[in-house]
Parts: structure tokens; C-alpha cells; sequence
């Protein structure tokens, strides 16, 4: 027995599973969109479990109030300010020397997913957000690829595998974005620390299930855990016969849209701005015109990082920037636009 | 009358349709699934179907977050 079969014997010894499972889970590659609080323990675990590859995507940076629920990540990442995704790539390669890693710190949208997520056997949804859910549900039903919804905010809860062509799919539940500030967030319901480690590791357990061809149609439910009341509820969610997605085919998510967005992340007082698709920016160019604050200037080759003590601002090359501290959209916007301009 | 919402006994007006319970309680039906008595209830029904006494309706929010 080679050194790797050692390694995962005791998963291999589980009969459901079994060596065909092992060797389809060694043959995949795992998408984690999301290297935050579910997606990162989803990632250690399918690194752990035996995945062939990991396709990490994240747009954050490690802070010290994402230390309670993300266990991919340490203290000196927080004071670092690194970049989530490569962080989690550190962190696995620690784990595991065999599998292979690509690390994407940006925001997937419609104008990358086709490349980041060339030939990917599954997507792990470890996103906070609504809209990059529903652009993930539209991709993988063009592309026939599965995916794994998962979510947790406060003392709850929620996981539906999904296994395109079939529905039911994310539009089957919700069949439009909900409008902005109408869904509980980790802001206004804050989140209990070990509830989405325990949802990544239901949606890795899901993701071996469907890479082994051991995913039962009639038991992909919509599973909701209330951990605080402790209340479990499986709903089979029925295929909606007028579901924008999975029924009548449409992908209006994956359109590109071609303005400046800008957009409040879950957790803390931090905004992404995000410019249309353009041409990369040219950091030593910027931290040179940034000169006159150069105290509280750091550029390497990922971001260039501008401290300014109660507002911090994070550009990364592709011109996508973090502001953390502006206190509200319009104040982020134009504190980008005073310091890297549009 | 009393139903049983959520695992919660609650009082409700009579007659009142699924759709007017979740507005009440400031809940968008658009925006959640409903099982009543175990089936699942399409959005047309939610603003149809009347409750009954002793009915058990579960309610499920989308949740963000991750
Ligand atoms: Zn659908």
C-alpha cells in the first residue's frame, strides 16, 4: 500500500464510499467559492478527504473578527491583512503535499467564472452574498456542473446540493435576488462561531456523495438546522415548473454588467469597489503617485495597502479595491476615488 | 385559532390565507418556501389557501451568509 492509499485507509475502509469513491474524489477538482467560515472548513476537509485539486477563490482579506469561525486562518494572517484565498492555500499545502492548488484572490463574476472555473467537477458555495450565488446557479446549469448551496448566519443553518439538469435549483426556492437589506446578514444577526465549520462539513460530505455517484435524487433535500433551538427540517423542495433557471433555461446572471459596483461584504464595516473588466493596474505606478503618504504605504506583487488608521484601503491589480472603515457605500466609493480614482 | 408555526403554537384571526400570516409578521412570501401539513405549497397557494385550526405550517428563510 502506497504512502497516499496509508493516508486515506480508514475513508477507504468505509464501504459506501470504498476505493472507487477515493479514486473519484482523487480524479476531481473542487471549486470553493468562498474561502471564508463554510468554505474554508469545506477546503480543509475535501483536502484532507483526498481531492485531486482545489480551485480557491476568494475577493477578501483575513481581519481579526473572522479568527471565531474561519479555521483556515491564524492571527498573524488578521495582522497581515493577506489575502483569504492565499492564505487557505498556505494553510492546505501544510495539510497535504499532494494536492494540487490554484489560488484566485479576486471576485468571481460574469466576466471570469468561464475561465476559474474551466473544467471543475463541482463548486462548493462558500460565498456571503446572494449575487454571486445566483451567478453560480446559471453557470452550472449551462455547464452541467453540480453545486452545493450552503448558508449560515446566526444560530442557523442551510445546505441543497444541486445536480443540474435536474432541479429543484437555487431559483426553485428563490425564484429573484431578494431586494438589499432584506435577508439577515452576519452584520445585523452576527453568527455563532462553530455553525457554518458544521455546514461546510455537511457540504463536503455532499460533495463526496455526488464525485462517488452516490447522490440519491430523492434525497437531495433542502436541509435547514436550527443549532441554537436545535430544530432539524428536510424539505423536499419540488422542481418549480416555471423556475427561471432550471425550467425555462434562462442565465440572466451570467450577463456582464459594465459599471463600477460597489458592494458591503458580510461581517464588518468593509466595502468592495469593483470596476468594469479593464486592463491590469499598475501598483509601483500608483504607490509612486501615492507618494506623499508613503508611511502608510505597502506594495507588493498582489495589493498595495493604504493605512490610513481609521480607513484602510486595499487595491489589487486587477483594480478591484477593499475600504475598510468608510462607514457607508458613497464614503467608500469616493475614498476610492480620491486615492486610486475610476 | 391555534396552528402550529415553526414547532410554535401561535393564535391567528380565522379564514386568513398563508399570505397574510407571513405579512403580518413582516415576512415577504416571495422570499420563503412554506410546507403545510408536509407539502409543500406553491406561491399561488400562499395567497389562496385559508388556514385551519390545527394546521402545522413550517415556514423557510433563505439564509445568506457563509
Ligand atoms: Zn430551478
Amino acid at each position: 500500500m502506497s504512502a497516499v492509499d496509508d493516508r486515506h485507509r480508514r475513508q477507504v475502509a468505509f464501504g459506501p464510499f470504498g476505493s472507487e469513491g477515493q479514486a473519484a474524489l482523487a480524479a476531481a477538482t473542487v471549486a470553493v467559492v468562498g474561502c471564508g467560515a463554510t468554505g474554508g472548513a469545506a477546503a480543509e476537509l475535501l483536502t484532507r478527504a483526498g481531492a485531486g485539486r482545489l480551485i480557491l477563490i476568494d475577493r477578501d482579506i483575513v481581519a481579526l473578527d473572522n479568527l471565531h469561525r474561519q479555521v483556515l486562518f491564524d492571527e498573524e494572517d488578521a495582522r497581515e491583512g493577506r489575502p483569504k484565498a492565499v492564505a487557505a492555500g498556505e494553510h492546505l499545502r501544510r495539510v497535504s503535499s499532494a494536492i494540487r492548488l490554484t489560488v484566485e484572490a479576486t471576485h468571481l463574476d460574469a466576466s471570469n467564472v468561464d475561465r476559474i472555473l474551466d473544467n471543475v467537477s463541482i463548486v462548493l458555495d462558500g460565498t456571503d452574498n446572494i449575487s454571486t450565488r445566483f451567478l453560480l446557479n446559471d453557470w452550472c446549469f449551462e455547464t452541467g456542473v453540480p453545486w452545493v448551496y450552503v448558508g449560515a448566519v446566526g444560530g442557523e443553518g442551510m445546505l441543497l446540493p444541486i445536480v443540474p439538469p435536474r432541479g429543484p435549483c437555487l431559483r426553485c426556492f428563490l425564484p429573484e435576488p431578494p431586494p438589499p437589506g432584506s435577508l439577515a446578514t452576519c452584520d445585523t444577526a452576527g453568527v455563532l462561531g462553530p455553525i457554518p465549520t458544521a455546514m461546510g462539513a455537511m457540504a463536503a460530505i455532499e460533495a463526496m456523495k455526488i464525485l462517488a455517484g452516490a447522490s440519491q435524487p430523492e434525497a437531495r433535500k433542502l436541509r435547514t438546522i436550527d443549532f441554537w433551538d436545535w430544530r432539524v427540517r428536510d424539505i423536499a423542495l419540488p422542481p418549480r415548473a416555471d423556475c427561471p433557471a432550471c425550467a425555462l433555461g434562462e442565465r440572466d446572471f451570467l450577463h456582464d454588467e459594465r459599471s463600477t459596483r460597489v458592494i458591503e461584504l458580510c461581517g464588518r464595516d468593509t466595502h468592495q469597489i469593483l470596476p468594469p473588466p479593464g486592463p491590469r493596474l499598475d501598483l509601483e505606478a500608483l504607490a509612486d503617485r501615492l507618494d506623499a503618504e508613503s508611511d502608510h504605504l505597502l506594495v507588493n506583487r498582489l495589493f498595495l495597502r493604504l493605512d490610513l488608521g481609521a480607513e484602510r484601503l486595499t487595491v489589487f491589480a486587477d483594480g478591484r479595491a477593499l475600504i475598510e472603515g468608510a462607514g457607508n457605500a458613497d464614503r467608500a466609493r469616493a475614498f476610492y476615488d480620491r486615492y486610486v480614482g475610476t | 385559532m391555534k396552528l402550529v408555526l415553526n414547532g410554535r403554537e401561535i393564535e391567528t384571526g380565522d379564514e386568513i390565507t398563508i399570505a397574510e400570516l407571513l405579512r403580518d409578521r413582516e415576512i415577504d412570501p416571495a422570499t420563503v418556501v412554506v410546507e403545510r401539513n408536509r407539502e409543500v405549497l406553491g406561491a399561488a397557494a400562499l395567497e389562496t389557501n385559508r388556514l385551519r385550526e390545527g394546521d402545522e405550517l413550517e415556514v423557510v428563510r433563505f439564509v445568506g451568509g457563509g
